[in-house]
């Protein structure tokens, strides 16, 4: 008697879950739309203001979230000769960790002692470039990671050929299937490389501290560069948080050009890229940051010191002739652009 | 009761389960969180296209310190506007075409303006440099020119040309400015120095720029402000709604036709429960049934088990009555086990009385015999008179007699317990009976009566038999015949049964005495009883002797018959042996006269010679008479002789012996001694490892004695009385063994 009670409340409290289950789920149904109707408020400025002295140059952030583990796969890779055709050249070759992430030449040396047209520019803070290369040709450090290791006059490899080599490494095998599930591809190997680059940050420079409120961090003459930088119009282009590297210029405003020495074809700038008359000579301006250590200057690395593509720039950009007090004014707050050196790892 | 088919309920559940399941999956079409997430997209895409365009307005008046935002907001609209069309492309396995055009223009309208402000930018930097530099050099050139008022004013109009084109940057001030600068153009610089004309050039390039710039930032400016992209955003947003409404419709479609299933699910499975609960309980009632049908069984059950408890009970206390009876059947037994015990123990208490009386009169025994030996020894008819030498073998005779007498008495004891040792020895015959006619012939001499052998066939020379035996039977049964003869011959006649193999020898015993009626005859060989009981007090007698000489002719393989009597007649008592294998035993005849007497007398004993021992021997001997006995017959052997009286001093003398490095080459041990018998004193040496020989001596016969002195450790065994040659071979066996280390 006792067990057919029991199995009779069984009964009723299934059905009773099981229709007010069903009520409940014509109830969310009949909800549903209602819901689609309800909209978030969204405002919030494009760029982040910080408690900052209201300067056109930002200081880069003193450190950056960074995936540890792919960067250290990334800094590897980014120093393993296996990605050129023959072997011979890393990517750490041309930007080397010790020469502020570029090689100190005028143009790089690729595989074969073959030299290209541009100069190398840094891997540091590359992140905060708006686009990639002079020519602004890649979005991303990841697009850019395809463009030295094809070139024929750089790395000169194919993805095949430097998966094939990488494949054949049980480390990077097990590294890769550790971190992707698709273990070694052209895309994860983008991945891991930009992933390192953009753990190569300078912060901490005197400049940065000074604008982080620190009035000791700069000499008066330092200062005195600065003001001079703003007033002499410099910084209408060499702003933000890179100092540059966020808008492309006409080499040669006021002034054309000056002839290549040798018998090259004039590099034309973005104009190769887009075929559009309005980018002829248009080059990406360049991060002034460590600009201290990374002579020869220009997409050409055509002038070898500070004091002269200070001159150069002068010139042909802003149209004036500075005297040598007010070059080495600038000069000396260039060199307060120089930041803590990333640990990158000189491996190989 | 309705049956259910599992395999079509089921069935029935799975179709209607999966139903559910696929329309579920079906209602989740208007996914709302991703629909949210996407509405979220739009509007942050609206917001970042009205916050840049607004970004590039300050940036235009100069009122943007950097372009890090216009960056900023640009790769946002890019992702924004990429993410939205991908979206788009893979949104719903329905096809949404509407939706794609809508957004790839939308896209397309982002890229293309994308363009137009990175130009701007661009642009906008170079006027930027111009604008603020353009006031520096004039009032520069206004300084190095201050003497040239026509200069001065065609620079300070420009400058004023410059700042109101800045603010207005129409067309018709564009026009003004274009002029004042032509106005510094034509200025006539030759007659001004150098740093003045270059100042001046200066200001015209810089005014140049601002002129150039500033009108195509304007067109960029105006460009970015006509740009579509906020239609076309709109644009998509709709396309989206739509397209999101279409969904919404075809899911509430789905979750009505869900709702539908939902509710048959429900109302299948409440169907399936009633069921279930109907069937249990007619599952129950069934149960309740056999639970009652059980009850009832069982109940039988124990009816049973109570009638087969109270036969048990009977059949237990039967067994109870059983068990009784068999323990007072146990009770008797013991009783009875107990009296057999009693009657075993008397039984023993009598052999063993036998061996003592047996020991003890062997032990005079051996002492009479022995020092008889010693004067025989002695003696020779140069020092002794005939009379005495003849005394002196009588003597010896007797003792010998009286000897085998005790043998007999123990025989007869063992024969009573079936154990009479019997020796198989090849004898003379004509010895064997001549020593009984010479140990007889002094009673029939007594009685004057004839004692005489006679063979009545060939005999063999020798007979395999135990002799003393034999002797023992014919002593027995001459004996009779002289007590029971006055007058006339005794006559033992020797007769071969036949010649064949296999034949018996026959001895009979003839009288000439008083003879026997056939009654007295059926009586005799019961033990303990003579012809007649008048017969005990006339002629004195155990009634024994036929009873034994009777049962060991019959274990000689003979026997012992009354072979012819009759009363005064005269008696013939026949004995048959059987005389063992005479096939090669020479047959021989002796001729029917009183010298065949003569012939058997007993001859002197050959002297024996020993070599001598030359050895240490210790003896254990308590009885005084024997001590001198056996150490003369010793001494006769060429040994030294140390004498102790008892066990312990045995085993002392012995190991001290051994100390000395002097051990006695035999121990020669009584066995039954005081204080520590020779069973115990031997068992002691063997124990701590005494190697020498010894060898045991004792008046127990049995050969029951033998084994246990050789289990005590003894190496050899003799008996009481002493013979000597026995004794000498035993102790030269024993001398010649290496000494065994063992023990």
């Amino acid at each position: 008697m006792q067990r057919a009670r029991s199995r009779r409340l069984i009964v009723s409290v299934f059905l009773a879950v099981a229709l007010g289950g069903l009520v409940l789920f014509l109830q969310w149904s009949g909800t549903l739309t209602a819901a689609s109707a309800a909209k978030r408020p969204h405002r919030g400025p494009l760029a982040e203001t910080a408690d900052l002295r209201n300067e056109p140059i930002q200081p880069i952030p003193l450190s950056v979230p960074v995936n540890e583990g792919l960067a250290d796969l990334g800094r590897r890779l980014f120093h393993d000769r296996r990605l050129s055709l023959d072997e011979t050249i890393s990517c750490a070759d041309c930007h080397e960790m010790a020469k502020a992430g570029q090689d100190g030449r005028r143009v790089s040396v690729g595989i074969e002692g073959k030299t290209g047209r541009r100069n190398a520019p840094t891997v540091f803070n590359s992140r905060y470039n708006f686009r990639q290369f002079w020519d602004g040709r890649a979005a991303t450090l990841e697009e850019q990671v395809d463009g030295p290791l094809q070139d024929p006059s750089e790395m000169g490899a194919t993805w095949d050929l430097v998966l094939h080599r990488l494949r054949a490494d049980a480390t990077y095998v097990a590294d890769f299937n550790a971190r992707f599930p698709d273990g070694i591809t052209a895309p994860n190997v983008r991945t891991a490389i930009a992933t390192f680059e953009r753990s190569l940050i300078t912060p901490n420079s005197r400049f940065d501290r000074w604008l982080r409120g620190d009035d000791q961090a700069l000499t008066p003459i330092e200062l005195k560069g600065y003001q001079l930088f703003k007033r002499l119009g410099c910084v209408a282009c060499h702003q933000g948080r890179n100092v540059g590297g966020n808008l492309y210029q006409h080499f040669g405003v006021l002034r054309a050009p000056p002839e290549s020495p040798t018998n090259e074809p004039v590099d034309l700038g973005r104009f190769h890229v887009t075929q559009k008359e309005v980018d002829r000579f248009k080059f990406k301006v360049p991060s002034l940051r460590n600009v201290e250590r990374t002579a020869p200057y220009f997409h050409d690395g055509s002038v070898p010191t500070l004091d002269e593509a200070v001159r150069v720039m002068l010139e042909y950009q802003v149209g004036r002739s500075g005297n040598e007090a007010e070059v080495a004014a600038i000069v000396a707050f260039l060199k307060t652009l120089t930041g803590d050196t990333p640990d990158g790892g000189e491996s190989r | 009761m309705r049956r259910i088919d599992p395999w079509r309920s089921a069935g029935l559940l799975t179709v209607i389960v999966a139903t559910v399941v696929v329309l579920y999956n079906r209602s989740l079409i208007d996914d709302p969180r991703r629909h949210l997430e996407v509405l979220e997209r739009f509007r942050r895409l609206e917001q970042t296209d009205a916050l840049l365009k607004q970004e590039l307005l300050l940036a235009r008046f100069q009122l943007l310190e950097h372009y890090d935002s216009i960056v900023a907001g640009l790769g946002r609209l890019d992702a924004d506007s990429a993410d939205l069309l991908r979206f788009g492309r893979t949104s719903h396995w329905i096809d949404a075409p509407m939706l794609e055009a809508q957004l790839s223009s939308c896209r397309n309208a982002i890229e293309d303006q994308h363009g137009i402000v990175q130009q701007l930018v661009s642009a906008n930097a170079v006027l930027q440099n111009s604008v603020r530099f353009l006031p520096e050099v004039i009032t520069e050139a206004e300084m190095l020119t201050a003497h040239e008022p026509q200069v001065v004013t065609a620079l300070a109009e420009l400058l004023r040309a410059m700042l109101r084109y800045e603010h207005g940057r129409t067309i018709a001030l564009e026009v003004h400015m274009a002029e004042a600068l032509q106005a510094l153009r034509i200025v006539d610089t030759a007659h001004l120095s150098p740093p003045a004309t270059e100042a001046i050039d200066s200001c015209i390039r810089h005014a140049e720029i601002v002129l150039r710039y500033g009108t195509q930032v304007n067109q960029l400016m105006n460009s970015v402000l006509d740009s579509n992209t906020d239609e076309t955003i709109a644009l998509a947003v709709r396309a989206y709604e739509e397209h999101y409404a279409t969904l919404a419709l075809i899911a509430r479609r789905y979750r009505t036709g869900l709702a539908g299933a939902a509710l048959v699910l429900i109302v299948y499975c409440g169907t399936m429960l009633f069921q279930l609960v109907g069937t249990t309980r007619a599952l129950r009632n069934l149960t309740r049934t056999q639970e009652e049908r059980i009850s009832e069984r069982t109940a039988r059950l124990a009816d049973h088990t109570r009638l087969l408890e109270t036969s048990l009970s009977e059949l237990e206390s039967q067994t109870r009555r059983v068990e009784e009876k068999r323990s007072e059947l146990e009770l008797a037994n013991l009783q009875l086990q107990e009296a057999h015990k009693a009657a075993q123990s008397a039984t023993r208490a009598k052999s063993e009385f036998l061996a003592n009386m047996s020991h003890e009169l062997r032990t005079p025994m051996t002492a009479i015999l022995g020092f008889t030996d010693v004067l025989l020894e002695g003696a020779s008819s140069e020092n002794c008179k005939p009379e005495e030498l003849n005394a002196m073998q009588t003597i010896r005779r007797n003792g010998e007699y009286l000897l085998g007498l005790l043998n007999d008495l123990l025989d007869l004891s063992k024969i009573e317990a079936d154990k009479l040792d019997l020796e198989q020895i090849q004898c003379p015959t004509l010895d064997v009976v001549g020593s009984v006619v010479d140990l007889m012939r002094v009673r029939a001499d007594a009685k004057g009566l004839n004692l005489v052998v006679e063979c009545r066939t060939t005999i063999p020379e020798t007979i395999t038999t135990d002799p003393t035996r034999l002797k023992q039977i014919l002593v027995n049964l001459t004996g009779n015949a002289i007590k029971f003869t006055e007058t006339g011959t005794v006559r033992l006649a020797l007769a071969m049964e036949s010649t064949t193999a296999g034949g018996r020898l026959l001895i009979d015993v003839v009288d000439s005495g008083i003879g026997m009626t056939p009654e007295q005859v059926e009586r005799l060989f019961v033990p303990f009883s003579q012809a007649d009981s008048s017969m005990t007090r006339r002629f004195g007698g155990t009634g024994l002797g036929l009873t034994i000489s009777r049962r060991m002719a019959q274990m000689l393989g003979g026997d012992i018959a009354v072979h012819e009597t009759a009363p005064n007649q005269g008696s013939t008592f026949r004995l048959s042996i059987d005389p063992g294998d005479i096939a090669n035993t020479r047959m021989i005849q002796v001729a029917p006269s009183g010298a065949g007497a003569q012939g058997s007398k007993p001859t002197k004993k050959a002297k024996i010679t020993f070599d001598p021992l030359n050895a240490r021997i210790l003896l254990a001997e308590d009885g005084p008479d024997n001590q001198v006995l056996i150490r003369h017959v010793l001494k006769k052997f060429g040994a030294e002789v140390t004498v102790v009286e008892n066990g312990q001093q045995a085993v002392e003398a012995a190991n001290a012996a051994v100390a000395d490095g002097q051990p006695f080459d035999l121990i020669l041990m009584d066995m039954q001694m005081p204080v520590m018998d020779g069973y115990e004193a031997t068992r002691n040496l063997r124990a701590s490892g005494y190697p020498h020989p010894i060898v045991a001596l004792t008046a127990h016969a049995m050969a029951s004695d033998r084994e246990r002195c050789l289990q005590a450790g003894c190496d050899e065994f003799a008996t009481k009385p002493v013979d000597r040659q026995v004794l000498y071979s035993v102790i030269a066996d024993q001398l010649r063994r290496p000494a065994d280390v063992s023990g």
